[in-house]
């Protein structure tokens, strides 16, 4: 399958899914169900550089790949930081 | 009565307005969720964060599937996008709050300036025969002609995205303010590729300060998450709505709508309080 498209079908799932556990943690009034499509929401992104960095190392793209990598290293560092 | 349908109802005309014209809905969100629900502005921006990156992932898979987004540049733009939001993020605290409302009229004013002048494609065709860089590629355009574009200025790009991921991060907008610019102006690139990697970036970049909002208790789900709900439903409805609507009717909707919010942030940074209607 392309990148392109993998990526497609994860974005899809994912925000769909966690859409559906927020609406449904609202209608149950349960926060911590909430938090967890929220969490799955803001994680999505970083899940979707990994798909990438896969993607360019096993195609050889190394530039690509360390480009990937380092983003991710970012994001953790903002965390991190907080 | 629980503020949650009200939130709910807010963000999906907050999107459904974005998502007419393309934009992320964040820059109608904060300013309607901290002066008209009276949101302290920090509760505002993490709980646009988590709806701008749903918005953005839900919006991606289309233009991915029809390969329009350049993964590779986003990459590359994403290494800049991503440490202006950190550095954002450590900003965030720092800045007086009557500044960030003085940052985010400003930003209104320019995105109402941007939203007048037409987009224009400024696209530099890869010459026959010479050899591509990575970063470069191909679309199908109107006419289903395959057209190879190349990448041009990346330090300048590189160096635009940096600012827009520290608005993104302050702000918690998409920063199309800076990144339309950024792609069409400086990269180049034909205006469906700038504005599918664009949408792609958004998500990304707001993820780099919507982890630090969550950790440091910003993100408040009883807000983040009505908020987020009504955004993905907006987002939809504002496809359609595009489709229906005359795009000219549109902009000036926007413009006056952008004009009209953008009063509203002065007053906040002058700390006049609408909802308790107290400066």
């Amino acid at each position: 399958m392309r990148l392109d498209d993998t990526l497609a079908r994860l974005f899809d799932v994912v925000t769909w899914s966690a859409t559906a556990v927020i609406a449904l943690g609202l209608v149950a009034s349960s926060t911590p169900v909430v938090v967890a499509g929220i969490a799955a929401i803001v994680a999505l992104p970083a899940a979707g550089l990994l798909v990438m960095l896969a993607s360019f190392a096993r195609e050889r793209y190394l530039r690509g790949a360390l480009i990937a990598l380092l983003v991710l290293a970012v994001l953790a560092a903002g965390v991190a930081l907080t | 009565m629980s503020q949650e349908p009200v939130l709910f109802a807010m963000a999906l005309v907050a999107s459904a307005l974005g998502g007419m014209l393309g934009m992320a809905s964040g820059i109608f969100i904060v300013p309607m969720l901290t002066m008209l629900l009276g949101i302290p502005i920090h509760l505002a921006i993490g709980a646009s964060l988590v709806s701008v990156i749903a918005c953005s992932c839900a919006g991606a898979a289309p233009y991915l599937r029809a390969g329009l987004t350049n993964l590779r540049l986003a990459v590359v733009l994403e290494s800049a996008t991503t440490i202006g939001a950190v550095a954002g993020v450590l900003l965030a605290g720092a800045v007086p709050v009557a500044t960030l409302y003085a940052l985010f009229a400003a930003v209104l004013v320019v995105s109402a300036w941007q939203m007048r002048a037409r987009r224009t494609d400024n696209v530099v065709a890869a010459p026959p025969g010479e050899r591509p860089s990575r970063l470069d590629g191909v679309y199908r355009d109107a006419g289903g002609r395959d057209v190879a574009y190349r990448v041009q200025r990346l330090p300048l790009g590189l160096a635009l995205m940096v600012g827009a991921g520290l608005l993104s991060a302050l702000l918690g907008i998409g920063s199309g303010v800076l990144k339309v610019p950024a792609m069409d102006s400086a990269l180049r690139l034909p205006i469906k590729v700038s504005s599918a990697t664009s949408n792609l970036m958004i998500g990304i970049t707001a993820s780099a300060s919507a982890g630090a909002y969550f950790l440091r208790g910003d993100v408040v789900p009883a807000i983040a998450g009505p908020v987020t709900l009504g955004s993905v439903v907006g987002a939809l409805l504002g496809a359609r709505v595009l489709l229906a609507m005359s795009a000219e009717r549109l902009r000036t909707l926007f413009v006056a709508l952008l004009i009209l919010l953008a009063g509203l942030m002065v007053l906040g940074a002058a700390g006049v309080d609408i909802v308790r209607g107290t400066p």
